[in-house]
């Protein structure tokens, strides 16, 4: 096993080394010179100037010796700072992705609560043989809810309840006459963490549903019956423990991939993640800001994968030897 | 109802097997309806009286769906000016060559921020969206096929060399990959089919080389091998066939997750370049009229919905008639 992990460690280094080569490579195809779009912003059009600033920069120099000294300066913890925003660069990141922790939690949240209790119901549904109309209903509900894309359901969501009924609203993670209210943040946070969320409600559902379907049809519930225990025992005690396992791995599979950002959801609710900030930077050509995003991102990601693969090795030791 | 003559016609026989296969799967006849419907208006919209998608007029601006207004002539370019009013006399300016009397035009969903009839411009969008759409998933599934057979039957350093080029590839999650390359290339509409293409080859690349090793060592690959054929032919006329079927799915699962990228590109403004349409950049001016028309959002958001809805539907379906085993419940 400890080999099996060092293993998996030392491949991700390769990887990387090639994204960082990757946001690298990208920032410098980017069209303009932002040290010129710099300095148009601010009216000076002087070419002597903007050589001296090139030079400040380090951006006469090769390539490789600039790809060495952002990749040195980036594992001091100094990402640079915002061509627009005048802020350092990590002080950003950090901001984006305290709020979009926050709406992934919730969203996990509301996934572990709706769907996984959906699904085990419509399993024990599925199981009584009550009327067609509600089991069918419940198998095909969260097919709908994992169809309907999520910025769909976001724009819904905010005519709805935000406009038409004017409930709750719509964009930003507060309101600024109230300050740091935790109520008021968690107005702000039911629309996107419904958007976020509504998807993965659906297919946790359905896989809940499905493996509890399964489980029940297993020898040790009839041996559950036979033994006399009461229904709820059976279903929520010895059913449940076993349908946890796969819907454990989702979660966390979920929350990983929800701390990356969802940027187009965050767009729509103007929520400043990660996502947002990638977006905003993307748009207005702030390239420190894009590369420390996409670095963290990526290598979050990396990460991720990295540990659900040696959970997995240890739940399956065949997976080792593959 | 079917004389004899239709069962010996090979052409009338294949109508009628097809007919029947859609009588037995209904769910799957449905949910290619509004799919089909909606490519078939893209495909005739130079034929509907629409007006220019990109003809502005500030007086219409933000006009609720369902109101009318009125033609009153002609201005100096020959363009038809319109006006809310039936009165003339309130906007006579620009106009060379008055209507008597005016010309009434309906507005079925209403007009944008600029004034252009959104019927219009959902039509015209809905172009743009399916030649990505279509573009995108022939070149996904010829390259990931092809990629996926070199990996999974060749092994050894090949599937090495591709495999470490997808596991870059996957290291970007989503929709990451898309945004960097649009950034670099900039907005527009074939750089948005190639940036959707390559963020999606590396996932589909993957999949196809599994199910490539799964019938890798069958019997009958084996029989090809002893009979002397080379490798191209083994990949290309024994395991590719054994492949195919799951292009189906994947195509069906890979144009609603397509349709999704394009508009939601569209929408936070990385997509196409305005004033050209599609179904996200009239997301995106919707979305900055919230509150004084919420009309314009709505009509792409739907169409969006309705689409990824029967997409989804009709790859469910089509999985249930390739693999009726595992989709009983």
């Amino acid at each position: 096993m400890t080999r099996y992990i060092a293993r998996r460690l030392l491949s991700v280094i390769p990887l990387l080394i090639a994204v960082s080569i990757i946001v690298f490579g990208m920032s410098k195809a980017l069209p303009g010179d932002p040290v010129a779009i710099f300095l148009q912003q601010a009216d000076i059009a002087n070419p002597e100037l903007v050589n001296a600033m090139r030079d400040k920069y380090g951006l006469n120099d090769p390539l490789p010796v600039q790809y060495w000294t952002w990749l040195s300066l980036m594992f001091q913890g100094d990402m640079g700072e915002s061509i627009r925003r005048g802020e350092r660069v990590s002080d950003l990141l950090f901001r984006g992705m305290r709020n979009t922790f926050s709406v992934a939690t919730a969203s996990v949240a509301l996934v572990i609560v709706v769907g996984w209790t959906m699904g085990v119901l419509s399993a024990v549904v599925h199981n009584r043989s009550w009327p067609q109309a509600i089991t069918r209903f419940l198998a095909q509900a969260p097919v709908l809810m994992i169809s309907i894309p999520g910025f769909a359901v976001a724009v819904f969501m905010v005519l709805i309840f935000g406009i038409s009924l004017g409930w709750l609203p719509t964009s930003g993670v507060s309101n600024p006459r109230e300050g740091d209210d935790v109520l008021d943040l968690a107005k702000h946070l039911i629309l996107p963490t419904i958007g976020l969320a509504l998807a993965s409600v659906g297919g946790n559902w359905r896989l809940a549903r499905n493996t509890m379907i399964e489980v029940l049809r297993e020898d040790y519930i009839r041996m559950a019956h036979a033994k006399g225990l009461p229904l709820w025992r059976v279903y929520f005690v010895h059913g449940l423990r076993t349908t946890l396992v796969p819907l454990l791995t989702s979660a966390g599979l979920l929350f990983g991939s929800l701390l990356t950002g969802s940027f187009i959801l965050e767009y729509i609710f103007a929520w400043p993640g990660i996502g947002l900030l990638l977006v905003e930077s993307t748009v207005n050509r702030d390239v420190p800001v894009v590369m420390g995003a996409t670095i963290l991102i990526a290598s979050m990601y990396i990460f991720l994968n990295l540990a659900v693969d040696i959970l997995y090795a240890m739940v399956d030791p065949r997976v080792r030897y593959a | 109802m079917h004389s004899a003559l239709s069962l010996n016609n090979p052409a009338g026989q294949h109508v009628r097997r097809t007919a029947t296969f859609l009588r037995d799967h209904p769910v799957l006849t449905a949910s290619l309806i509004p799919i089909l419907i909606i490519i078939i208006i893209a495909l005739i919209a130079p034929l509907l009286p629409l007006t220019d998608p990109n003809r502005a007029n500030l007086s219409v601006r933000y006009l609720p769906p369902l109101s009318e207004a009125y033609i009153l002539g002609t201005d100096r370019q020959g363009n038809d000016v319109v006006h809310p009013e039936r009165n003339p006399d309130l906007f006579p300016s620009s106009v060379v060559e008055r209507y008597e009397p005016p010309v009434r035009k309906h507005y079925v969903l209403g007009a944008d921020s600029l004034g252009r009839d959104i019927v219009s411009r959902l039509i015209w969008g809905s172009r743009v969206s399916l030649m990505i759409g279509i573009f995108a998933n022939v070149a996904v599934v010829l390259i990931s096929v092809f990629f996926g057979l070199l990996a999974g039957y060749l092994g050894g350093r090949v599937d090495g060399v591709i495999m470490r080029l997808v596991d870059i590839g996957l290291a970007f999650p989503g929709l990451l990959l898309a945004l960097l390359i649009l950034t670099v290339l900039g907005p527009s509409v074939i750089n948005m089919a190639v940036a959707v293409v390559l963020s999606s080859v590396p996932l589909n690349i993957r999949f196809f080389r599994g199910q490539v090793l799964t019938v890798r060592n069958a019997k009958y690959v084996e029989a090809a091998r002893l009979l002397g054929y080379n490798n191209l032919r083994i990949m290309f006329r024994e395991v590719l066939p054994n492949v195919m079927p799951l292009v189906i799915t994947v195509t069906a699962l890979n144009a609603t997750s397509f349709f999704i990228f394009t508009a939601g590109f569209s929408l936070i403004g990385m997509g196409l370049k305005p004033p050209d349409p599609d179904w996200g950049t009239i997301m995106s001016d919707g979305l900055r009229a919230l509150y004084e028309a919420p009309a314009v959002i709505l009509g792409p958001t739907i169409l969006i919905s309705i689409l990824a809805i029967c997409f989804n539907i009709f790859g469910d379906e089509v999985q249930k008639i390739l693999s009726p085993r595992e989709s009983q419940l």
